[in-house]
């Protein structure tokens, strides 16, 4: 799961990085509004968990513009606690809310529970046809026999849930599982799907030519 | 209605003053009154004794009059009953004959030892009717007086009572109730106009202190969150003694802010005019000044920051120097905090009316719409580094109880240049 942190604090950014690396997120950070709202418009993310009070520019502010083009599911970390500060960010476009200081468990929670209902409703566990996937132990079966899915066809297989019904190119699958890493090209894509496709089922996942791919429900 | 109300106090004495004015003008009224009566008798009695005089034969034309009238000390005409020689011995005397006053006048003239005597009975009615009716007519002058007085004052104490019903409204969490201003331009309108002030100024006060509350709040939540965060990502699994250690570290440097941030909160509620104005002495700022840059200039070695001093003079003046040496200290902390490495900074210090300091960075810079907020807010342009946003407000706060100013210019990307004019 790709994260992003808006956060301006080196101490703070520091332990949620380490801690929520150490629960297999992939980390992105930015330490000023400028950089987040950036790559929050550029990269694909499944959660941005941002602090209100940032140097260069309100967190409000980046919200604001992030939600005029995404629906990505937005935390907002801050020290602002009265009523009025949360109905200003809940209005400006925040799923969820969580005053610092915070419980790291709380916020490990909060950011999973996110992720789900942008997923699927908020349940644990997602069905499509005979196939089920627990995202809690992130086992997936398919007519009730477990399938053993390595970690980036896991998470490849989340992404094209969550975008079903949509064409995901190339380019978008290798900048959410892959990121800039250079020596992936779009062969390296194509492997990791047909393994996807071989033991999901080629049913599930269809390729346009030349375009991408497509999940539909 | 209290009996030690202002309206009864009024009343009270208003009434008191009008009932002896009253009293007093009664007692004129009716002496006066009183003589020009006498008066007017005792010239009627006169014509009639002189008429009598030149001749004694009209003494028929006045049938109403007992009359006397003696030629060499012989009585040689008489009108009544009257024995009129022993009646009075006096010129001119009344006799007070039930509701009536009698008169006698006795005209001698010694030298032809004549003598007149002119007795009228029942001359006129007593005037104690005329004070009966005084009487009635000033007890009603009084209360209408009195009730006329009552109006008055429930006029000018209904804007009072407006103001106690404001005031009773005031409190920490409502500021909202203002006093409508009366259309007279009285005194009382002066005393809502400043009460109006006096809530806006509290308002403001009580502001300023939230503002704060939720500055320093918000302060402390950073390094809370950073203690909290290390220590229950710590706890939730077994790690080696490098990690805790680590953690550990880290705990106590947050502790140490923590601790940097109450330590100035405990000098900010030192800061009153008196106790600072208490502490007036004469103080060599330039020293002050060179102290400052000498404790701070390892910090500008570490970030290879050279600081220049355009301009030095050797100034003494009546301050406070703890302040001072806070305000210099907290400038110079600030410029090295926000201005690049291997930069520069550029400090002056002298005197013409009034004395400056300046302190220039090749800093970040601040953008025209922050700069308020840079001294309001505690706002902090770029958090990154160590140290805490309570010390631009610190030196407003000062600045402020120095009767000072302060003028903060800045381009960003280029620097900021702060001033402090002392008077």
């Amino acid at each position: 799961m790709n994260l992003l942190i808006i956060e301006d604090d080196r101490d703070i950014l520091s332990f949620l990085k380490r801690g929520l690396e150490e629960e297999d997120f992939n980390v992105d950070t930015a330490e000023n509004g400028e950089i987040g709202e950036y790559k929050a418009l550029e990269n694909i993310y499944d959660v941005i968990i941002i602090d209100w009070m940032l140097p260069d520019k309100d967190g409000i502010g980046v919200i604001k513009s992030i939600r005029k083009e995404k629906n990505t599911p937005i935390l907002m970390l801050t020290a602002k606690g009265t009523l009025n500060d949360k109905i200003e960010s809940f209005k400006s476009g925040v799923d969820d809310y969580l005053i610092k200081p915070f419980e790291f468990e709380e916020l490990l929670l909060r950011i999973e529970a996110l992720y789900r209902r942008s997923l699927n409703s908020g349940e644990n566990i997602i069905k499509i046809k005979d196939l089920e996937i627990d995202i809690e132990s992130k086992e997936v079966k398919k007519e009730g026999k477990i399938i053993k899915l390595n970690n980036k066809e896991y998470e490849l297989l989340l992404f094209m849930i969550k975008n079903k019904n949509q064409i995901i190119s190339n380019d978008m699958i290798k900048e959410y599982l892959w990121k800039e890493t250079e020596y992936i090209n779009s062969n390296v894509i194509a492997v990791t799907m047909y393994n996807l496709r071989k033991k999901i089922g080629k049913e599930f996942i269809s390729n346009i030519r030349k375009i991408g791919y497509k999940l539909e429900i | 209605m209290k009996f030690n109300s202002l309206r009864i106090k009024l009343l009270f004495w208003f009434g008191g003053i009008l009932f002896i004015l009253l009293v007093i003008f009664s007692f004129l009224f009716y002496n006066i009154l009183n003589s020009n009566i006498n008066y007017k008798i005792k010239e009627k009695l006169f014509n009639i004794a002189i008429n009598l005089k030149l001749n004694p034969n009209l003494i028929k034309n006045y049938s109403n009059y007992e009359i006397e009238i003696y030629k060499n000390n012989k009585l040689i005409l008489k009108k009544g009953k009257t024995d009129l020689k022993n009646l009075s011995s006096k010129i001119f005397q009344t006799f007070e004959d039930g509701e009536y006053i009698n008169a006698i006048y006795t005209l001698n003239i010694p030298q032809k030892q004549e003598k007149i005597i002119v007795y009228k009975k029942h001359i006129i009615d007593k005037i104690e009717d005329i004070v009966e009716i005084m009487i009635i007519l000033e007890s009603i002058l009084f209360i209408s007086l009195l009730t006329l007085a009552n109006l008055l004052i429930n006029k000018i104490l209904f804007q009072i009572k407006a103001i106690t019903k404001s005031a009773k409204n005031i409190s920490v969490n409502n500021f909202s109730s203002k006093i409508p201003l009366p259309k007279n331009n009285d005194e009382l309108k002066e005393l809502t106009f400043e009460f109006n002030n006096m809530i806006e100024r509290l308002q403001d006060g009580i502001e300023r202190i939230e503002e704060f509350n939720s500055n320093v709040s918000h302060e402390l939540r950073t390094p809370l969150t950073v203690l909290k965060g290390e220590i229950s990502l710590a706890l939730r699994k077994d790690r080696n003694i490098n990690y805790y250690k680590n953690t550990l570290s880290k705990a106590l440097e947050e502790i140490k802010k923590i601790e940097n941030i109450i330590n100035s909160l405990l000098l900010l509620v030192e800061f009153s005019k008196i106790n600072i104005q208490k502490n007036f002495k004469k103080v060599n700022l330039d020293e002050i000044l060179l102290q400052v840059i000498e404790n701070y200039s390892n910090f500008a070695k570490e970030k290879n920051i050279k600081i220049y001093i355009k301009k030095l003079e050797s100034i003494e003046c009546l301050t406070n120097e703890k302040m001072i040496f806070i305000v210099f200290s907290n400038l110079l902390d600030n410029a090295l905090k926000y201005t690049p490495n291997n930069k520069n900074i550029y400090i002056s210090l002298y005197k013409d009316n009034q004395i400056h300091f300046i302190i220039e960075d090749e800093g970040i810079g601040i953008e025209k719409d922050k700069l308020n907020k840079i001294t309001k807010r505690f706002y902090r342009i770029e958090k990154s580094q160590k140290g805490f946003g309570l010390g631009l407000s610190i030196v407003k706060n000062i600045v402020n109880l120095l009767d000072a100013k302060m003028k903060i210019e800045s381009v960003p990307n280029k620097g900021t240049k702060v001033e402090i004019e002392l008077l």
